[in-house]
Parts: C-alpha cells; structure tokens; sequence
C-alpha cells in the first residue's frame, strides 16, 4: 500500500466516523423530547370546599386571599401553586 | 499501527474531545449570559439606584472563605458567623440599591442572583479546565471533563431553568416542607404566629388534642429562614418540654426512584452548610427530646424549578404520617414541634 493510499483510507475512516456520529446526536436528540410544563393555582374555600383551577399569574403565592366564593360568599385562598405535564400533541 | 505507535491516535481522540466540549461550553456560555441578562432585568425594573452591571458584577464572583476545620473548636458557630456576614452583606447591598423594591420582591432578585451565580460559576470552572486540559495536553482532563459534560449541561439548565421560577415568585419544589407547614398552621382556623427568630415563622395550633409549634421560613419570598436557631428558641421557651421534633424536607431521589414518595426517619432533615443542623440535633440531644423526619423525595431538577403536581399531592401524604406519629409516639397534651424546611418562595403562612 503506497502512503498516499493509506492516508486517503485514513481521511475516510475519519469522514465515516464524524458522519455516523452526527447521524448518532440527531437521533439522540429526537428521542429526548423535552417535556412541557404549565403552571396552575388552584383556589379553594376553606368553608365549603369549593375549588377551581386556573393559570399562574404573577403575584400568585399560596394562601393568597382570592375572590369571593360563588357558593358561600366566603373569602377564597389560593390553596396550591403546581407545574402540570402540558399532553403532547 | 502507525497512528498507535505515533501517539496519533489520541491526538485526534483528544481534538474530538475538545470540539465536543466547546460545544456544550458555547451552550453554558449562553445560559449565563441569558441568566445575568434577567437579572439586570429586574434590577433595572425594580429601579436600581446606580450601575446595574458593577453591582451584578460585585455578587456574582462573591466569595466565602471557608473556616479553618484543622482546628474544630467553634467550627459550626465560626462557619455561621461567616454565613450570617454574608447574608446581611447581600441583603444591605439590595436594600441600599432598591429601596423602594417590596421585601418579598427583594428575596426574590437575591435568590435569582444566587441561580445566576451558579451558572456563572460553573461556565468559569469548565472553561478554566478546558484551556487548562489544552495547555498542558493532558488528556485525561479532557476526557474526564468530556464524560462529565451531560451531567454539567443539565445542572446549567436546571439552574436556568430555576430562574424564571425565582422570577415569577413560584413555588418550588423545594417548599414542600414549608407547604406542610403553611398547611398545619391554617388547617383549624390560622394560627397564632409570631416571627420567632429572622425570617422565620412560628404558629402555634392544636392537632389531635397535642399543641404543635409549626416552624417556617416567612413567605412569600424566596428565603430558607433559620429554622435550626428557631427550634432552639422555641424548645428553650418551652424549658425543654417538648415531647418530640418533627422536620419536614425535600431530599434528593435516586434515579428510577418515584417523585413525591412519603418516607420516614430520624435525625435532622434539613441540608444546610451545618450550623442550622447542628443546632438542631444539639437542642435535641441536650434536652432528650426524640427527633423523627420524614421527607419528601425529588430529583435536583425538581427541587430548584417550580413544585410539579406530584410533589404537591405528598402533602396530604406528610400530613397523614404527622398525625400517626402523633397518635403512636406522643401522649395527649404533649408539646410537638414541626419543621417545615426549605424555600418559602411563593408559599405565605
């Protein structure tokens, strides 16, 4: 085998190598989908029980004093803050 | 043959190596900058009196000397000082450049500097391992600091990604001790609270004919609290007559490990540099009191981004388990304190 052969065979090793290993990362990649999240607050009134669920919007913290409660005019609280998996599509 | 007896081999292995890991330190790079970019944000928003960038740049390469361990006398009471120097070097700092900025909101921006602080940290320290690797050529650097590159990459996003929690005043996952807690204290009515010692709350309320004194950072902003120096004052308002100690805190999962998972234990569940722990277990040992824990697991991930569905279902989980060790291990009429331990961000009381 003369040298330049065996340099051309050397640059093409490598040129299979960095191909395999990019094709390797792009489908790596796709598999690790990152998960979405979405933030809820969820209001309850300690009276009655009474609970719904609605976005984060900022200035939200638990305990919070919210609206009046539709059912027994109570004060409502916040009574979670929490990240929730957005279902892919 | 000729690449194995040149050394060619590794050379090429080791360019490989060091392509891959600038990669990952372009990506590191552009999570500091957007962290340090949020954080003149807010300063700017919060209308910082003076140059946004010189103060950022004083905290962000602020530094602890760690005590002297050689020489363990006074070492937890020593770290603490040092601890405690810092803390009011940060919050003066704050206080002096954003005086009209709300106290909660101020907690807040010293949390967001602490999580851009990290990533600042950790893009200086792979850079400075990466030219050192080159420098000196020496491989095994490279190729330890390539393996620990996925690892690297996903605490930088997890740091960053804990910045917009931070930002946004949200719960972490972090706060479910002080959620316990939160819940405790108004779960009959609110209790009577008090700020017991700084930053940190205490409420006392019954449960199951037992007088629990319910231990807290003070909400909502994002600070831990002292709940070590808390629980020493309040057993030695109570002469010692405590009949058992109760913490409650996050720990970290193991991997293939549910998130959210209720256990229980004794000792000091609380992951402080020391001083706070140390407190803890010393008033416990001092006045024979038992100390049980019970925590909450989750990943690193979780604990710093905002608290996922499943770790605010462990709630009712901790509260159950509080109630069976009463009913089991303390009498009607006993003194219990709960510790609530870890971040109050977005978690009043």
């Amino acid at each position: 085998m003369q040298f330049s052969e065996f340099y051309t065979l050397l640059l093409l090793m490598l040129l299979l190598f960095l191909i395999t290993s990019l094709i390797r990362t792009i489908i790596e990649k796709r598999k690790v989908k990152k998960e979405q999240y979405k933030t809820r607050t969820l209001i309850k009134c300690a009276k009655c029980g009474y609970t719904e669920e609605r976005d984060f919007q900022i200035g939200d913290y638990v305990l919070k004093p919210e609206k009046e409660c539709p059912k027994c005019k109570s004060i409502t609280r916040i009574h979670r803050i929490y990240d929730v998996k957005v279902p892919k599509k | 043959m000729i690449l194995i007896f040149t050394g060619l081999n590794q050379r090429i292995q080791m360019l490989l190596w060091v392509r891959n890991i600038k990669i990952h330190l372009v990506r590191i790079e552009r999570l500091a900058k957007d962290a340090r970019r949020k954080v003149l944000d807010m300063l700017k928003k919060g209308g910082i009196k003076g140059d946004p960038e010189k103060f950022l740049n004083t905290y962000l390469q602020f530094f602890i000397i760690d005590p002297v361990k050689d020489e363990p006398t006074n070492l937890m009471r020593r770290l603490e000082h040092l601890l405690n120097i810092r803390q009011r070097r940060f919050k003066l700092g704050l206080k002096q450049v954003l005086p009209n900025l709300g106290e909660f909101t101020r907690a807040n921006l010293e949390v967001m500097i602490e999580a851009a602080r990290a990533l600042d940290i950790i893009y200086r320290l792979v850079r400075h391992y990466l030219m050192l690797g080159e420098k000196t050529n020496n491989w095994i650097l490279i190729m330890q600091l390539e393996l620990e590159m996925p690892q690297i990459v996903k605490l930088a996003e997890t740091y960053h990604k804990a910045l917009d929690a931070f930002k946004d005043g949200k719960p972490i996952g972090d706060g479910i001790g002080p959620l316990v807690a939160a819940t405790l204290m108004n779960s009959r009515g609110s209790a009577v609270k008090r700020e017991v010692v700084e930053d940190t709350i205490v409420g006392v309320v019954e449960r199951k004919n037992r007088k629990l004194y319910v231990i807290k950072a003070k909400g909502p902003g994002g600070t831990v609290g002292k709940p070590g120096e808390a629980v020493k004052k309040v057993v030695e308002e109570l002469k010692g007559k405590v009949s058992r100690i109760i913490m409650i805190d996050a720990a970290l999962k193991l991997e293939g490990e549910k998130t959210g998972e209720v256990i229980e234990g004794v000792g000091a569940a609380i992951g402080d540099p020391g001083p706070e722990k140390f407190k803890i277990e010393s008033v416990a040992m001092e006045h024979n009191i038992p100390l049980d824990s019970i925590i909450i697991k989750e990943s690193l991930e979780e604990a710093i981004t905002p608290m996922r569905k499943e770790i605010s279902d462990a709630v009712e989980k901790v509260i159950e388990k509080i109630d069976k060790a009463l009913e089991e291990r303390t009498k009607e009429g006993d003194v219990v304190i709960v510790v609530g331990v870890g971040n109050t961000i977005g978690i009043a009381q």
